[in-house]
């Protein structure tokens, strides 16, 4: 009886060490998190004001706002998840349903992981051989977006593929019992049964590009004018943040933090609505 | 092992095979009462022993309670096990069959109450002419138990077609009882007792042609041809 | 001798009692499967009276299943699964395209009568409807599940369509339920009516066949009998085939019934003699629970 108690307080102390332990590192990688979220704030909010949205980068010195980083933004993620969307989820449903099991199935599923954890940088450095250096002949928002898209591209496929792999077999073969064809069946029936799953595949390739610097810095380069052409550079936050913040000047200083407060709240909102909507969707 | 019958086989919930093997062995019992009940019935006649009588009928109890049991037997392997094919055939043979011995049980009651009015001599002699009807019956009783237990159609085919000996002695007996009748107007009431057990006799034989009957049908699912002349 | 001696079977017994051949819809005739190179299905009869209940029955792993999907040929699916034989509906041979009538004369030599056929997958698949294990009602509303199928082949609206949802909804027991609801989505039903939700949608375009993959197990007692009573109704309008591993669901719905076991058909016939006094041992041996 006594071994048996000793055993058992044995037991407990382990466990009360290892829920410490848990609990420890709970609070280290949330106060990390929180330790970023409160300099974002308090360095941030002070410039946040009418001006970051109505006016665009201004000269040292002078009032100025982000309008034409957030607009420039706007404009690369858009095009880039455009691009982005409509390869990855054919992409995803041709693995998925056509010709995954295939030999080149297997070598397009190869390449796609190993696109999929490419450094941004070499991308950037790709599309800006591609089409700054030649078919455009200099920066754009269009080379910005391609780069955008080339890093979202792997996760819309992945994502694409696993979630219509999970919908069930009978479901396919239900439609195709009524005389539909295969495209007729994955279009009207498997997007549709997946849909959920395809507005997180959308997200996540979002989540992916939505700071990221290094590809805009040799494609878009960066216009301290307000610009919606797309054949010319164009501002965005990352570019500006990343100028403004090595810059010697308050003010600068002062609206870099502010659009990197900007940045983490849209992402925080996006995807707080896309979390929403699949809610909504499943309910 | 026959093909169609596969004894020996046993299913895979081995409760069924437990219940089967129950159901079979509580009529192959009843039969066994079923026996007893006529060949005391028989050896009371042979004796003019009113007292073996007396206990024939007393024992009938026993037989009806016997085929209460099957029945809730049949009943509970019914609910439980749904039977298809040969099971299904088996446990309703086993529910007719209780019924065929219940019938039995009744006849050789009925024999031994009319012995118990036969008292004089000559009547105890006339009763003795029953014997052979009597012995008759019970050798079909016998064999048709015995097909059942053996599950053996062929022996069954075999009583079945034995039944017309039955007949034959029941025509005799029943002649020769008439013409005492006729010839003696005094022993026309306990004549007439015994020409009513000669009958209850010859219908033992009938029941135990319908237990081979049975029998064979549940092991080849074919029906026996009727021999039965009007009689 | 062991019922599962693959040995055995090889040279095994079997009893096919058809029904009169003018009343068949649908015959399966020496039919071989192959699931890659390894063969599931050998020589397997399957006769089909029509507008009657046949039920396929038999272990798992029997072949049941696979020979109920190569009758609307939906294991073309897959790569890798092939069927060689006749498959005969309404005269025409379902398997004869140049690949299967090469793959015939390739096993019974070039001798062997064919059949042509004239009907693509999609004409099959409207003449043959399939309801599946489990219930995959689309993701859409009732309606547009029930107008799924009839939109693949013809162009109907309006009246004529609300018509034509309501008699399928009708047809499979579901009308009353449902015909407040229309607009919602087939996800929202219980099991048991999705499962009749899938047969309506078989049944709206008009089939001749319909076939039924276990639709039953993954229903409930009081589902399952809605089913069955549905089905009951149905025969004398629509064949069907029924693939159940519920024997007493086969002794209560179908008027002749097929055993089957390790790819063969052992024994076929009218279903009371099928389970009253079977003609093969290995039959009765697995309808009394006798197996392995």
């Amino acid at each position: 009886m006594t071994r048996m108690t000793a055993r058992a307080r044995r037991r407990s102390i382990i466990n009360t060490i290892f829920v410490t332990a848990c609990g420890l590192t709970a609070v280290i990688a949330l106060g990390a998190l929180a330790l970023i979220g409160w300099s974002l704030l308090t360095k941030g909010i002070g410039g946040i004001n009418g001006d970051l949205f109505t006016m665009s980068q201004p000269a040292p010195g002078s009032r100025g706002g982000l309008l034409n980083a957030i607009t420039g933004s706007v404009i690369l993620c858009l095009l880039a998840m455009v691009f982005a969307v409509v390869i990855g989820v054919l992409a995803g449903t041709w693995l998925s349903e056509y010709g995954g099991r295939t030999k080149l199935g297997h070598v397009v599923r190869f390449l796609n992981d190993v696109l999929l954890s490419a450094p941004s940088i070499l991308i950037g450095l790709f599309v800006y051989e591609l089409l700054v250096r030649n078919v455009v002949g200099h920066f754009s928002a269009l080379a910005g977006s391609v780069a955008l898209a080339i890093l979202a591209v792997p996760i819309v496929t992945r994502t694409t593929e696993d979630i219509l792999l999970l919908q069930p077999a009978a479901l396919r073969e239900a439609g195709m019992a009524l005389g539909a064809t295969r495209a007729f069946v994955v279009r009207k029936i498997v997007w549709r049964s997946a849909a959920t799953g395809l507005l997180t595949a959308g997200l996540l390739g979002f989540a992916r590009i939505s700071g990221e610097t290094a590809p805009l810095l040799f494609t878009s380069l960066g216009n301290q004018f307000f610009s919606v052409k797309l054949l010319q550079p164009i501002a965005s936050l990352p570019t500006t943040i990343f100028q403004f913040a090595l810059s010697a000047y308050d003010d600068w200083q002062r609206l870099a933090w502010a659009g990197a407060l900007l940045i983490a709240a849209s992402v925080l909102a996006i995807n707080i609505a896309g979390r929403a909507i699949i809610h909504g969707k499943s309910s | 092992m026959d093909e169609k019958t596969g004894n020996g086989d046993r299913h895979t919930v081995a409760a069924f095979d437990v219940e089967m093997g129950g159901l079979r062995a509580a009529v192959i019992r009843m039969g066994g009462l079923a026996e007893f009940a006529l060949a005391n019935t028989l050896a009371a006649l042979e004796k003019g022993d009113n007292v073996l009588a007396a206990k024939v009928v007393e024992e009938d109890k026993a037989i009806d309670a016997a085929e209460a049991e099957i029945d809730q037997l049949v009943l509970q392997t019914l609910v439980r096990r749904s039977p298809f094919a040969d099971d299904l055939r088996e446990v309703l043979m086993a529910h007719r069959v209780s019924g065929y011995l219940e019938r039995v049980g009744d006849y050789a009651k009925g024999v031994a109450r009319r012995l118990e009015q036969v008292h004089s001599p000559a009547e105890r002699q006339a009763a003795k002419m029953l014997g052979e009807l009597g012995a008759r019956s019970y050798d079909m009783l016998v064999g048709a138990l015995n097909a059942y237990a053996a599950r053996d159609p062929q022996k069954a085919k075999q009583i079945y077609e034995s039944d017309a000996r039955i007949d034959e002695e029941y025509r005799r007996v029943f002649l020769v009882l008439l013409t005492q009748m006729a010839n003696d107007a005094a022993t026309i009431p306990v004549i007439g007792q015994l020409l009513l057990a000669a009958k209850s006799l010859e219908r033992v034989g009938d029941q135990a042609t319908n237990i081979a009957e049975m029998v064979y049908f549940t092991y080849t699912s074919e029906k026996l041809e009727s021999r039965h002349t009007a009689g | 001798m062991s019922l599962l001696d693959s040995e055995a079977v090889e040279t095994y017994e079997r009893s096919i009692t058809a029904p009169p051949a003018d009343n068949l819809v649908l015959e399966a005739r020496n039919l071989d499967f192959f699931y890659g190179k390894k063969q599931t299905l050998f020589g397997v009869d399957l006769p089909v009276e029509k507008n009657k209940i046949t039920a396929l029955i038999g272990p798992s792993g029997c072949g049941k299943s696979t020979l109920l999907r190569t009758l609307n040929r939906i294991y073309e699916l897959y790569p890798g699964q092939q069927a060689t034989g006749r498959i005969i509906l309404d005269g025409q041979d379902v398997l004869a395209d140049k690949a299967g009538i090469a793959r015939l004369r390739a096993r019974d030599g070039d001798a062997v009568e064919v059949t042509p056929n004239k009907m693509d997958l999609a004409t099959l698949r409207a003449r043959v409807g399939m309801v599946f294990q489990k219930p995959t009602p689309f993701p859409m509303s009732i309606y547009d599940n029930i107008a799924f199928g009839v939109r693949l082949y013809k162009r109907i609206r309006g009246a004529e369509m609300d018509e034509i949802v309501e008699r399928a909804l009708r047809r499979a027991a579901l009308w009353d339920e449902v015909k407040d609801k229309l607009k919602e989505s087939g996800l929202g039903l219980s099991g048991g009516q999705q499962q009749r939700l899938c047969v309506a949608r078989g049944l709206a375009i008009d089939p001749e066949v319909l076939l039924l993959d276990e639709p039953a197990s993954a229903l409930d007692p009081i589902s399952t009998a809605k089913l069955e009573d549905t089905l009951n109704e149905l025969v004398g309008n629509v064949t069907i085939v029924i693939v159940t591993h519920n024997l007493h669901q086969a002794a209560r719905l179908a008027q002749h019934t097929g055993f089957m076991f390790l790819g063969r058909m052992i024994e076929f016939g009218p279903t009371e003699e099928f389970f009253s006094a079977p003609k093969l041992k290995r039959t009765r041996d697995y309808v009394t629970g006798r197996f392995g």
